[in-house]
């Protein structure tokens, strides 16, 4: 095979050239996926008790913020301490001295009827929200905003590979060299760098693990099973929920889910990977939620 | 107690205790009962090749697991399905089950389905008929098939027996077992304007299996078997009447099919269950 030879583009030749590119991208691709792999797995930081006491806490793991809310409402309405009607939910009766800090956000923002999907952005239910959040990620069960935005960051490097292949095809471009390899190279690289860069986990291996462990060991409570949330009472029902998503609460009560206006499709577990962006960076932007708002995550579009 | 109990009615092996109708929506519930000695599984439910994972959890933790059929017809004229027979084995297998069990009743005839149910008139001809079916079944059964008589709003104008004769004609003529439904014995022999008492006594309780107990409720001047409903005082009454007249108390099981109660009420009621089986009794 001939090498080089005059006229070459950067004195290599087009077929050369290739195999030495693919070989970059391959080891660029494989080194940043297991950079960003290990990055999501940064270990326990403080020991993990038994989260099947704390169902929102779950909901929150599996589905973010939206879960979370629909996983209290679950217990609440068990409780009646809420009522649904067309999407929207008001608080009833008194408030439950079991309520915890997400219950009791939510029974004082309801006073008055509050649609479902805005309720994460009162800022009582969206402190309480955060302060879950907080939780899971100090006990190394989600992937922190900054270790997100590190783990989007690995994309440049796919990148910079990228730029390589356009260089050259420009180059090539100039000679009146032919660079279709090449250009079919050069986007399949672009799309693994656009891919890096715009999407991280939200939970860490260890949260992965601790969802799929909690799945296993209250596999009475799937949607399958349609499970009597009359028999299992508020706390498991909202388990259920936080576990398997919202299919759980159309399994055991549809005129509750219809009520309540969640969405039929079933997320059940293992997504919500896409919940990225601005709404769970952190506790600046839960107040107001204004940036949030009108993004992908208030029309229900994330935290399945 | 004391010697006597050593003979219990019809002893099957490895099954004893208290036990409850596994149903899915409450898997968890039973699985949390304490003190669960057996439970019953549905067989038309039920995949042989895969067992829901809470009835094998259970079968692994060493609790009995019966596969009750429901759709077999038993009492049919025609010849029962052997697919469903085929089954209904299947699942014994698949459970390691002591014994099965289904109905003294048809839910087809000629082909047509009734969904539900239906009393036999109690007649030679059934009786024949009945017969021949449940051989069929045990035939192909590799352990002991256990009969449950029904709850029935009427009884046929032709009847030549009684249910208790009836019942004890079948049981001598197959060597079937009887899974006694004290709820059902309760609801007819009310309907009726019997003595529930009086119809346990002339059952052949020597044959019993189990015991089945659910809850009712009283519409229109009528008590409905309706599983949905707590076990009425009554038929807590007549369950220590039966067991009264039992040299062993045999296993005794709740059945309960919807508008489930919180676990802890169900819990209690299974509790009462289990005591009433342990209670000792005078004479007995």
């Amino acid at each position: 095979m001939v090498v080089a030879a005059a006229g070459d583009t950067w004195g290599l030749s087009g077929p050369t050239f290739i195999v030495i590119y693919l070989v970059i991208a391959v080891v660029t691709w494989v080194a940043t996926t297991r950079v960003r792999r290990s990055l999501a797995d940064p270990g326990p930081t403080r020991p993990i008790g038994d989260l099947s006491g704390h169902p929102h806490d779950v909901a929150f793991l599996n589905g973010g913020h939206d879960l979370a809310v629909t996983s209290a409402l679950s217990a609440m309405y068990l409780r009646g301490m809420i009522a649904p009607q067309r999407g929207s939910v008001q608080a009833t009766g008194r408030l439950d001295h079991r309520a915890d800090e997400l219950e009791r956000a939510i029974h004082f923002t309801a006073a008055t009827a509050v649609p479902r999907g805005r309720l994460q952005f009162h800022t009582p239910v969206a402190t309480a929200l955060t302060s879950i959040q907080r939780q899971l990620t100090s006990t190394g069960l989600l992937i922190s905003p900054e270790q997100r935005s590190h783990i989007r960051r690995t994309g440049f490097w796919m990148l910079g590979v990228a730029g390589l292949g356009l260089a050259r095809i420009l180059a090539g471009v100039a000679g009146g060299k032919p660079i279709g390899f090449l250009a079919v190279a050069f986007i399949g690289v672009l799309v693994v760098a656009l891919v890096q860069l715009g999407r991280s986990p939200r939970r860490t291996r260890l949260g992965d693990r601790t969802l799929k462990q909690l799945a296993d060991q209250h596999h009475a409570l799937a949607p399958a099973m349609r499970p009597d949330w009359a028999a299992y009472g508020p706390a498991a029902a909202a388990l259920g929920v936080g576990i398997f998503g919202v299919g759980a609460v159309w399994a055991s009560d549809p005129a509750f889910a219809d009520e309540l206006a969640v969405q039929k499709a079933t997320a059940a577990s293992g997504g919500g990977s896409t919940d990225g962006g601005g709404c769970s960076s952190g506790s600046s932007d839960s107040g107001g939620g204004s940036s949030c708002g009108g993004g992908g995550c208030g029309g229900g579009g994330c935290g399945g | 107690m004391g010697v006597a109990a050593v003979a219990g009615a019809a002893a099957v092996a490895d099954l004893a205790g208290a036990g409850i109708g596994w149903r899915p929506e409450i898997a968890g519930v039973v699985a949390g009962l304490p003190g669960l000695g057996f439970c019953e599984v549905i067989a038309e439910s039920l995949a042989p090749a895969g067992p829901p994972r809470g009835v094998v959890d259970l079968r692994e933790r060493g609790v009995a697991v019966i596969p009750h059929g429901v759709r077999l017809s038993l009492g049919g004229t025609d010849p029962v399905e052997a697919a469903r027979v085929t089954h209904l084995a299947a699942c014994a297998e698949a459970v390691g089950a002591p014994l099965v069990s289904e109905h003294v009743s048809f839910v087809r005839a000629g082909g047509r389905d009734a969904g539900h149910l239906l009393p036999l008139p109690r007649t030679r001809e059934a009786l024949d008929a009945l017969t021949a079916n449940v051989r069929r079944t045990q035939a192909e059964l590799g352990v002991p098939l256990a009969l449950e008589p029904i709850a029935a709003l009427f009884d046929w104008p032709e009847d030549e027996y009684s249910e208790p004769d009836f019942l004890t004609e079948l049981l001598d003529r197959t060597g079937t077992l009887l899974l006694l439904d004290v709820a059902n014995v309760y609801a007819n022999a009310r309907n009726r304007g019997h003595d529930p008492r009086a119809v346990i006594d002339r059952m052949p309780l020597d044959r019993v299996a189990y015991l089945h107990m659910a809850g009712g409720a009283e519409h229109d001047g009528l008590y409905h078997d309706t599983h949905t409903d707590p076990v009425p005082r009554d038929v807590l009454a007549l369950l220590d009447h039966t067991l009264s007249r039992m040299p062993a108390p045999p296993p005794v099981m709740l059945e309960r099919d919807g508008r489930y109660p919180p676990a802890a009420e169900l819990e209690t009621e299974f509790a009462a269950l289990a005591a009433a089986r342990t209670r000792p009794r005078v004479g007995a």
